[in-house]
Order: C-alpha cells, then sequence, then structure tokens
C-alpha cells in the first residue's frame, strides 16, 4: 500500500524535473546583469515589494484573456518570450483585430527604467504603465473596474490577491501584481554579459570589431545605448520621424524640439525583437545599420548626434554580429517565464 | 588582442581608482579633513573635525566617492541656488527657438551638467560646504547634476555655516574620485544620467546638444560633450562666483546665472589640439568633434563667464 502510494508522488517530482531544472527557480530568482547598480527587487517602490506571491499572480494576470474586453487578448498576446517579450509584427492586434500606432515594446530589464514607460514616457512608473493596455481601446479596451470585476468573480484569483496583498483584487493590486511580474523579466545572460563579467571568449572577432565600432566615435552607437543597460534611458528623435508621422513626446511636452522622440529601448534580445523603431518600419538589424548609415530617414528634427556615417560592409556586419551578441538563449526559453 | 588590452587597462584602472595611486596627505595643514566628506584643496579648512589622513585623489580632491555623506550641522546656514538658464541675457526655453545674436536661432534639445564640491571663501580661507536635499540631509555622492529636462534640477541647496562670504569656488563638473565609471553607482552617476562614457573613460562633465537654424554661422557647435581631458591638466575646471554673500542661519537664495553663449563661446575659442588624446582605453577611430567642442570649452571656462551672480 506503501509503495502504491509512493508511485505517484515519486512520478510526480520526477515530471516536474523533467520539466526542466529551471522550474525549481522561483520568478525572483534573478541574476542581476553585469554592471547594474541594484538588483530587480531593489528597484520595486516601498508599497509593491518584490515577491514570489505578486510575481506569480501578475504572471497569471500577464497571460489572461479575461483582462480584454472580448476575451481574446491578453498581455502576452502581444508581448512573446521567444520575441524577447516583444511582438514580430509591426503593429500589434488588439481586440476586434484593432491596430495599434505603434510597435509592442519588448519587456527585458523594465525594473531598471528610471524616465518613463511607453514609446514617448506616458507612464512614470511600471504599476502606472501596466494599467494602460488594459484600457487603451486599441489595445485590451477594457475599464480597470470592469477587469477587476471578472477577477473578483473567481474564487482563485480571490485567493491569490489575498495572499499576495492581503485583500480582494482592486484596480491598484490589479496594476502591482502585473508590475511585479515585469520587473522579473530579466536578461543577463548573452554572450556580451559573459565577456563583460570577463569571458573574452565569449564574443566572435567580428562581435569584437563590432563592439569597438559600437562603442566608438566612428558610430556612436554608446551615445545612446550605453555599456551595461545598453540604453540611457533618454528619449531622441533617431531619425526615424517621417513629416505627419507619429509625434511621439511632444504629445506629452509640446515642446518643438521633442517632436519626433521616443525612448530609446534597451537592446537585450535585439536579434529576436524584429521589427525596429517605435513605428516597427525596418525588419532586420541591417536595415537598422543602413538606416542610421544613411543619417536617418532626412527629416529636419532628426537629433544632431545622427549624422551619416562612413561605414565598410564589413564593418556593417560586424555591427549586426556584435548586436546579435545580446542574444540570450537561456531568458528566451526559460520556463519560468512560460504560461501554465 | 585589442579587446584583451583593453579588458586589462579596465583592471588596471580599476586598480588606481582603488587607491593605488592616491597621494596620502598627512599634513593638516596641506589638506586639511573635509567636513561631511567634501575632501579639500590645500589651505581648506575642514568643519566636520573628523581629523586624520585624507586619501587624496590627482586632482587635489578626495580619492573616494561615498554615496552617503555625513548630515551637515542644523545650525549651518543653507543657501538655496536657482539657475537661470540664458541666452544673450534672455532666459533660456528649453527644447524651443531662441534667438541668438547677431542673427538666427537656437534650440537646445539636451542640456545637462554637473556641480560638485563647494567651497565658500572667508578671511582668504576656503570652507568645504555640503549640497543637500529639501530635509538637509547631503546628497548622494555630494554631486547635483543640472538637467533641463527637469525644472527641480535647477534649483539645489548648499549647507555652509553661517556668515559672510568673499566668493564661492565649485567643481563644474566631477572630482577625479568621483569620476570613476568603473562602480556600477546610483543615480546622479548612473547611465540614465545620460553622462556616462563607454570604455572606463569616465562622465561627461556637461553635455549639450542644440540645432541652430541655416543662417546661424556654422562654428556655433551644435554638440558639446566635455569630460575628462589628456595631459596634466584634464579636470574639471573650478569656477569661482565673487561676493560677497551673506549667509543666514536659515535659508538664503542666490540666483545664479548660467550663460549658453559663454559656453558655445568657449567650445570654439582657439585650442591646440594636437595632442588631445582619449585615455586609453579608449578605441582606436575618430575623437567626434562633440568631444574636441568640450574639450576647447574644459581649457576655456577661466576664459569666460559661464555662471555669474544675478540680482
Amino acid at each position: 500500500m506503501h509503495q502504491l502510494t509512493l508511485v505517484p508522488v515519486v512520478l510526480c517530482l520526477a515530471l516536474a524535473g523533467g520539466c526542466g531544472g529551471s522550474d525549481v527557480r522561483q520568478l525572483v530568482d534573478i541574476e542581476q546583469p553585469a554592471g547594474f547598480e541594484q538588483t530587480a527587487a531593489e528597484t520595486a517602490p516601498a508599497d509593491n515589494v518584490l515577491t514570489e506571491d505578486r510575481a506569480q499572480l501578475g504572471k497569471r494576470l500577464f497571460f489572461d484573456k479575461r483582462l480584454s474586453r472580448d476575451n481574446t487578448v491578453s498581455c502576452g498576446s502581444c508581448h512573446e518570450q521567444q520575441h524577447g517579450f516583444g511582438d514580430p509584427r509591426a503593429v500589434s492586434e488588439g481586440v476586434d483585430r484593432r491596430l495599434g500606432k505603434r510597435n509592442a515594446p519588448h519587456l527585458a530589464n523594465l525594473a531598471w527604467v528610471r524616465t518613463g514607460f511607453i514609446w514617448h514616457g506616458l507612464a512614470l512608473t511600471l504599476e502606472e504603465q501596466t494599467g494602460k493596455p488594459i484600457e487603451d481601446t486599441l489595445e485590451m479596451d477594457l475599464p480597470i473596474s470592469a477587469a477587476v470585476a471578472r477577477l473578483a468573480a473567481d474564487a482563485s484569483y480571490v485567493r491569490a490577491f489575498q495572499t499576495a496583498y492581503g485583500g480582494p483584487p482592486t484596480d491598484d493590486a490589479l496594476r502591482k501584481a502585473l508590475a511585479s511580474f515585469v520587473r522579473t523579466i530579466v536578461s543577463s545572460n548573452s554572450a556580451y554579459d559573459r565577456f563583460v563579467k570577463g569571458n573574452a571568449a565569449a564574443l566572435t572577432e567580428s562581435e569584437k570589431r563590432g563592439m569597438q565600432l559600437f562603442f566608438g566615435g566612428k558610430t556612436g552607437c554608446f551615445h545612446c545605448h550605453s555599456e551595461s543597460t545598453l540604453t540611457n534611458d533618454g528619449f531622441f528623435n533617431n531619425g526615424s520621424f517621417i513629416e505627419g508621422g507619429d509625434v511621439g513626446r511632444q504629445s506629452l511636452t509640446n515642446r518643438t524640439g521633442d517632436l519626433g522622440k521616443f525612448r530609446v529601448p534597451n537592446l537585450r534580445n535585439v536579434e529576436v525583437t524584429a521589427p525596429y523603431m517605435h513605428d516597427g518600419s525596418l525588419v532586420n538589424l541591417t536595415e537598422v545599420v543602413e538606416q542610421y548609415a544613411r543619417g536617418g530617414r532626412g527629416h529636419p528634427s532628426t537629433d544632431v548626434q545622427i549624422e551619416p556615417l562612413q561605414l565598410t560592409a564589413l564593418e556593417k556586419e560586424d555591427l549586426v554580429a556584435f548586436m546579435k551578441s545580446f542574444t540570450d538563449p537561456e531568458f528566451l526559453s526559460d520556463a519560468r517565464y512560460r504560461a501554465k | 588582442m585589442r579587446i584583451i588590452k583593453v579588458a586589462l587597462v579596465v583592471i588596471t584602472l580599476k586598480a588606481v581608482a582603488c587607491g593605488a595611486d592616491e597621494t596620502r596627505v598627512d599634513n593638516p595643514e596641506a589638506g586639511a579633513p573635509g567636513g561631511a566628506g567634501a575632501g579639500g584643496k590645500a589651505g581648506m579648512v575642514g568643519l566636520g573635525g573628523q581629523g586624520g589622513a585624507l586619501l587624496m585623489g590627482p586632482d587635489g580632491f578626495s580619492s573616494d566617492c561615498p554615496e552617503a555623506l555625513a548630515k551637515p550641522p542644523q545650525d549651518n546656514g543653507r543657501l538655496g541656488v536657482d539657475i537661470a538658464v540664458q541666452l544673450g541675457g534672455k532666459p533660456l526655453v528649453f527644447g524651443e527657438q531662441n534667438q541668438l545674436e547677431p542673427r538666427g536661432s537656437l534650440m537646445p534639445t539636451n542640456l545637462r551638467f554637473y556641480l560638485s564640491q563647494f567651497t565658500f571663501r572667508k578671511g582668504g580661507v576656503d570652507l568645504p560646504s555640503t549640497l543637500t536635499t529639501a530635509d538637509g540631509s547631503a546628497v548622494r555622492y555630494g554631486v547635483h547634476l543640472v538637467n533641463l529636462e527637469e525644472a527641480a534640477s535647477l534649483k539645489f541647496t548648499v549647507s555652509v555655516p553661517a556668515g559672510t562670504y568673499e566668493s564661492f569656488t565649485f567643481t563644474f563638473g566631477l572630482t577625479a574620485g568621483c569620476n570613476d565609471t568603473l562602480s556600477p553607482r546610483k543615480p546622479p552617476l548612473d547611465e540614465a544620467s545620460q553622462m556616462k562614457w563607454p570604455h572606463a573613460l569616465g562622465f561627461l562633465f556637461l553635455r549639450y546638444e542644440g540645432k541652430r537654424s541655416a543662417d546661424v554661422d556654422s562654428k556655433v557647435p551644435e554638440k558639446i560633450h566635455m569630460g575628462t581631458g589628456s595631459g596634466e591638466n584634464k579636470f574639471a575646471p573650478r569656477v569661482t562666483v565673487q561676493g560677497p554673500f551673506s549667509i543666514a542661519n536659515g535659508e538664503s537664495k542666490l540666483n545664479l546665472a548660467f550663460k549658453l553663449d559663454e559656453v558655445l563661446k568657449a567650445a570654439r575659442m582657439e585650442t591646440d589640439l594636437s595632442t588631445f588624446v582619449l585615455p586609453e582605453p579608449a578605441p582606436p577611430g575618430p575623437i567626434g568633434e562633440e568631444i574636441l567642442s568640450g574639450e576647447r570649452l574644459r581649457q576655456h571656462t577661466k576664459d569666460v563667464k559661464i555662471f555669474d551672480r544675478l540680482p
């Protein structure tokens, strides 16, 4: 009898182990990327301390289509793990197949963003940001209050919110839980990371030449994509703006000089986050390098730092090779981030 | 091979930053203990009475850059400084067209700079002071970042014993001790400051980007990135603002002009840059015009009047 009881227990344990060794790690077991001053948990605000319960609740919400008006779209519909939590479509499809206006940004390492989220910096905190797509009529089109009502009707959610936040589902707790999950989406083990940590063999010769170009005066990529975070957290007009296009940050500030400025994304897993730019107009990294080499699309609002680059074909290849060294295969297949 | 060399140089620089090249000043008269971690040059009088030796960096200030500094005495006076950024004597409107003499216009899209190491002169002696937050605590690292995208950054407070001072002097940038990008640090010494250079070259002291209209002299720079220089005189400029300043026990106020036209003037002054190089481990390749303009500014800050007391 004892032996019969043990069989399913052993089987369960074996299956759990067989689903991937990483399953034993929790979402909050995050490796800090090299050169970062704080851990992801340390970036969390005092009123939303990062815990496993909160991150797990946020993950469940992230993949729950009930947060959209017609139950067809979840956060995960437009932020796919295999694409670095980005969207391979130029613009995403929301409810009723409505098309958005911008390419869905990837979500890796947002814990360290200090200056605002969404392409033009509309939301100042992750907690503020996570509610925006739910209410956006082109995305999930559901009032937060309606989302909370749906969650409150599900006993398992009520229990999970109670455990994580000590009360029933609320607007505030919903945003906080989603923010907690996003804070755990951390990429830190690319070839470039390993090189930064001291493994000189982690990069190929081509990637190393590309790195010299990237961080050197000939291209000046580093002016916006700094060494550790791969972004300076700023808003710049990188030459993608065209007359009559999305005005970007100017819609918030009304400043003439903010025309066509968008957030500088970090380049984590940039190889798999195509298409590129705020409008998803460039389909691969070669096109990205070519656009910068031309000095952008030529609009006079383009930042003064964007100038035509004199690059050889080999140098362009090296730059692309270096950017591909930001790919973190472990992150892209990490079972902890998968929907149950 | 080159990459390995870079890595080795970085390691070497780290060793230097950690004290291998520090100068110990044991003579209290040569470099008095800085109150609240202020460090100090020769002739500076300490406030905190910490006593003992101070490890000095090559620029004469503390080689260290501690995050937390001691809270200054509560009975100190406080000088609240409001920076007024000007162009041609008129308030500069960030992100908009500003008229430039004798013709044309200028639209700044990025302007930020560090201020640190304030000292106040009384009776020929420089007293260290402490940059503080609104609650009177010392600001992190003793460094303030002015960033025109954040209006609040145009205000800061300095804590100093009440009294009347002949002048005050500050570092227009960072000391050598804080100008270290090898150690991950919190704001304002992080990557979001937009001031961090790659390759362990330290931080920019000032970053300016702006567009000039087509009718403006093409010598007026559109990009100025001022950081460390090369050779012996490579540190951030020290700037003195003449007083007298009466600082009461409560909070006194000072309006300080920052004249962008003087920055633009210094950044295009005749300067011999034939020997200018970025320190190792800078990558090979051209040095950008923005860096050369920054180096002209660094060398000629003393020849113009960027900061000026306003009535």
